[in-house]
């Protein structure tokens, strides 16, 4: 099955010359990790628009095999079917540059499974001078923005307001976390 | 003198009076000066005043504004000596000094008491925070397309701020990607990664879409790599140190221990999920069977509803029979559902009785089965030692029938025996000698090589609290650092704002020496006072002495001039004597409270020639010729219409 559909995917890779293959692979890999949307600008030379989402599916499952399954070169090479050997080498040494950044960020989707994921954060600190109570109010006042994304795919923001005490608690209660975190993660490869 | 007439200058500059820079004493003051100073003073004592600044043309002008002024300073609480206008036209330094000195002390000091205080960073800050409000407050509004992203800038005083919020955004980071470990050249890169690098890699102002989003990325992979750098510092000092492995070591346990953390808790999952399933399916079947309930009370109701229905429609149809049928019915169907009640009921009774039997005898048959297993272990084990009685006899056995074939010649084989014995013996002798010839140096060995270990193992030990002890104390240090540079920093904004406060530490040092000065000066006074009164003492001393002397002699000679002449002439002559010399005595004090009255005179002349009081006179007799003139040409005036 896979096989068939690669072996349909390797008469449109083939129309690209080696250095444009290796740079669109880039190019993939990077909007992979980033997580952001790739421009066809680069591909419309070579192929058409629908060749152009067949070559960036393919890749990404190439890359999502090699890095997420530990697909060996000869693996890789036998999968790709009738494609040039030497496409297939560059598909899979492109793969290999950026394996560490596409691990960490299939971990990074893979772990993401509760209902809402903290994906980024801001914070602005303010000093009140005054309130319409008090003239001199002096109370410096911490403002953070949490982009929390639903499991739905959707950004929420949640904005929060701290004084210094109630920013204290949540950062005692943070460093529990990065603690219990610390004690669950390793760098060791 | 000269320093009463700086500190005044100086403070009358402060307050904005036009002085000429070379001006340093009082002496220097014109009469347009005094007056304008005073006026100025005035104004900022009082608020509101309304007086001309300078002096005006006009002799009686001059004046009124001379006599103004001399009422407003007495108003003030002025106590030293008549006021007039003559202090202010026709001044002398003396009185002039005093005014000022004490409209010096009238001026309002809030400037210079807030700068007395000790200032907090958290006051410096506060009240950096209201001038900048206050700067940005003056200022005009300006329409967003004049200012470059939202960004004004301002020359005076230089600087910047952001205006509206047109044109803030978020600070978001995004993934950058640089090439790794390229200045060391120890680290060997792989080919394709380094053709990468080389040939794809975009630049990181490429990397982000937004540009405006390339600063905050770029901070933020910093701030990434230092703060997992720091977390893995503070894991290493806190576990691994003491854990005493290299640091991939360390890093390849917690993986593994990870790992099967990792593993065990999945596996506990899983079982978990096959027990609550079981759980959930009897949940289900609960579930089930209470809906069955519910659904069997509810046909009861409807029963019961179609019951009553029926009597209704019996009441009005009024039909008794049928009534009765029906009712008789429902009894029958009622009945019909108790039986079966109590049908299920029999059956559970029956069955639960059975399942008690079947039970019984479940437990029945494992009490067998454990007698069984009991039984056989016991066999087992009489099988066992049966089986090692076997051997034992067999072995009895074999050695019996080697002493029955010995037995023939028991002489020669006794002999042999014994020779085999002996030599057995010596051999045990000869081993136990070798062995105990090895085993000392061996022990010496070993017992040496322990200490070696465990003198090691405290040294290990020591290095390793030194480190941690010296870890400590670098961040201590650190932490030290940052905060000196601190108290340095706002030690030097504070120094700053001091500054503005012209020569104060000179003046405070001139007060210094000037009370020193006073010390001495009283210390002399002192002296002289206790100088004057011994010679006091010694003057009375020597009047009282005087006296008595005078009092014994007198007596003396009075008594003795009674009997002869001569005495008698001396006794006058000695009564003449004392007078001579009281008088002389009385001339010398004299001359005393003359010299006294001499010197205050002088003093008198001196102080009255400083006032001066020639060139004065001159002054006014010129204001007069003047006065006069302008009379003169107002009557002519007058006289003219």
């Amino acid at each position: 099955m896979a096989t068939d559909k690669w072996e349909a995917a390797a008469t449109v890779l083939s129309k690209a010359s080696a250095t444009d293959l290796e740079t669109v692979c880039h190019l993939v890999a990077d909007s992979l990790c980033a997580d952001s949307v790739l421009s066809p600008d680069k591909g419309l030379s070579i192929w058409s628009l629908e060749d152009w989402w067949t070559v960036r599916t393919v890749l990404t499952e190439v890359m999502r095999m090699v890095v997420g399954r530990g697909w060996s070169k000869e693996k890789v090479i036998k999968e790709l079917g009738s494609l040039n050997d030497s496409l297939k080498e560059i598909i899979y040494d492109s793969v290999l540059v950026h394996q560490q950044l596409l691990r960490h960020k299939f971990i990074e989707d893979a772990t993401a499974v509760s209902h809402a994921v903290l994906a980024d954060f801001d914070w602005k600190l303010k000093l009140a001078m005054a309130s319409d109570k008090l003239a001199s109010l002096q109370e410096p006042l911490l403002q953070v923005d949490l982009d929390v994304r639903e499991v739905s795919g959707e950004h929420k923001s949640v904005f929060l307001e701290l004084d210094q005490s109630e920013l204290t608690k949540l950062i005692t209660s943070l460093e529990m976390c990065s603690k219990s975190v610390q004690q669950l993660t390793t760098n060791a490869t | 003198m000269e320093e009463v007439d700086r500190i005044i200058v100086h403070s009358l500059r402060s307050i904005g009076c036009d002085l000429e820079d070379d001006v340093q004493s009082l002496r220097q003051f014109t009469t347009e000066v005094i007056v304008s100073t005073v006026v100025r003073c005035l104004k900022v004592i009082l608020g509101d005043i309304d007086l001309p600044s300078s002096l005006p043309p006009g002799m009686s002008a001059r004046f009124r504004l001379g006599a103004s002024l001399a009422n407003h300073v007495q108003d003030l609480g002025y106590k030293g000596g008549d006021l007039g206008y003559q202090t202010f036209l026709y001044s002398n330094e003396t009185e002039i000094r005093k005014i000022f000195m004490f409209l010096v002390e009238k001026l309002p000091k809030d400037t210079s008491q807030t700068a007395d205080e000790p200032m907090g960073s958290s006051v410096l800050l506060h009240r950096a925070i209201s001038t900048e409000l206050g700067y940005q407050l003056s200022l005009a509004w300006l329409p967003p397309y004049l200012k470059d992203k939202g960004v004004r800038t301002r020359t005076r005083p230089p600087g910047w701020q952001r205006e509206g919020a047109f044109c803030l955004h978020h600070f978001r980071g995004r993934h950058i990607s640089t090439p790794r470990s390229v200045g060391s050249l120890t680290v060997k890169i792989p080919k394709e990664l380094r053709s990468y690098y080389t040939n794809h890699l975009p630049y990181v102002t490429n990397q982000t879409s937004l540009h405006r989003d390339t600063a905050p990325s770029v901070m933020e992979t910093n701030v990434l790599e230092v703060a997992s750098h720091q977390e893995w510092e503070n894991e290493w000092n806190q576990l691994g140190l003491a854990s005493r492995l290299t640091q991939q070591e360390f890093k390849r346990r917690k993986h593994e221990r990870l790992m099967k953390m990792v593993k065990e808790r999945l596996q506990q999952d899983s079982q978990h999920q096959n027990g609550p399933d079981s759980r959930a399916a009897a949940s289900d079947l609960q579930q089930i069977l209470s809906n069955i309930e519910a659904q069997s009370k509810n046909t009861g109701l409807r029963s019961k509803g179609s019951r009553f229905a029926h009597t209704e429609k019996l009441q009005y149809a009024a039909d008794e029979d049928k009534a009765m049928t029906q009712v008789g019915a429902n009894v029958a169907t009622k009945d019909t559902e108790e039986e079966q009640e109590k049908k299920r009921q029999e059956e559970q009774e029956r069955l639960r009785s059975e399942l008690a039997n079947i039970t019984s005898d479940l437990e029945k048959l494992e009490l067998e089965v454990r007698k069984f297993t009991a039984g056989r272990q016991k066999m087992e084990e009489i099988i066992a030692s049966e089986t090692k009685a076997i051997v034992e006899k067999k072995d009895t056995f074999s050695v019996k029938k080697r002493t029955l074939d010995l037995l023939p010649q028991a002489e020669d084989n006794i002999a042999k025996l014994q020779a085999i014995v002996d030599a057995s013996r010596q051999r045990l002798a000869n081993l136990a000698k070798q062995w105990e010839a090895h085993r000392d140096p061996l022990l010496e060995q070993y017992r040496q090589l322990g200490d070696l270990n465990s003198k090691r193992e405290s040294e290990a030990q020591k290095k390793l609290e030194e480190i941690k002890q010296f870890r400590e104390r670098m961040k201590e240090t650190a932490d030290d650092t940052r905060r000196k540079d601190e108290l340095y920093k706002q030690l030097i904004s504070e120094y700053e704002r001091m500054t503005k406060d012209v020569n104060r530490s000179a003046y405070t040092r001139k007060i210094m020496e000037i009370v020193a000065n006073i010390k001495k000066q009283k210390q002399e006074i002192d002296k002289i006072l206790v100088d004057t009164k011994s010679v006091q003492k010694e003057i009375n001393l020597l009047t009282g002495k005087l006296d008595r002397t005078f009092a014994v002699t007198d007596e003396l000679i009075f008594r003795d001039a009674k009997r002869d002449e001569s005495v008698k002439k001396a006794y006058r002559l000695l009564a003449a004597l004392h007078e001579n010399f009281e008088q002389l005595i009385q001339t010398v004090q004299d001359t005393g409270v003359v010299m006294r009255e001499i010197k205050d005179l002088e003093e008198q002349i001196e102080t009255e020639s400083n006032k001066k009081i020639l060139s004065n006179l001159e002054k006014i007799s010129a204001d007069l010729q003047q006065m006069k003139k302008e009379n003169s040409g107002l009557l002519a005036k007058v006289k003219g219409k």
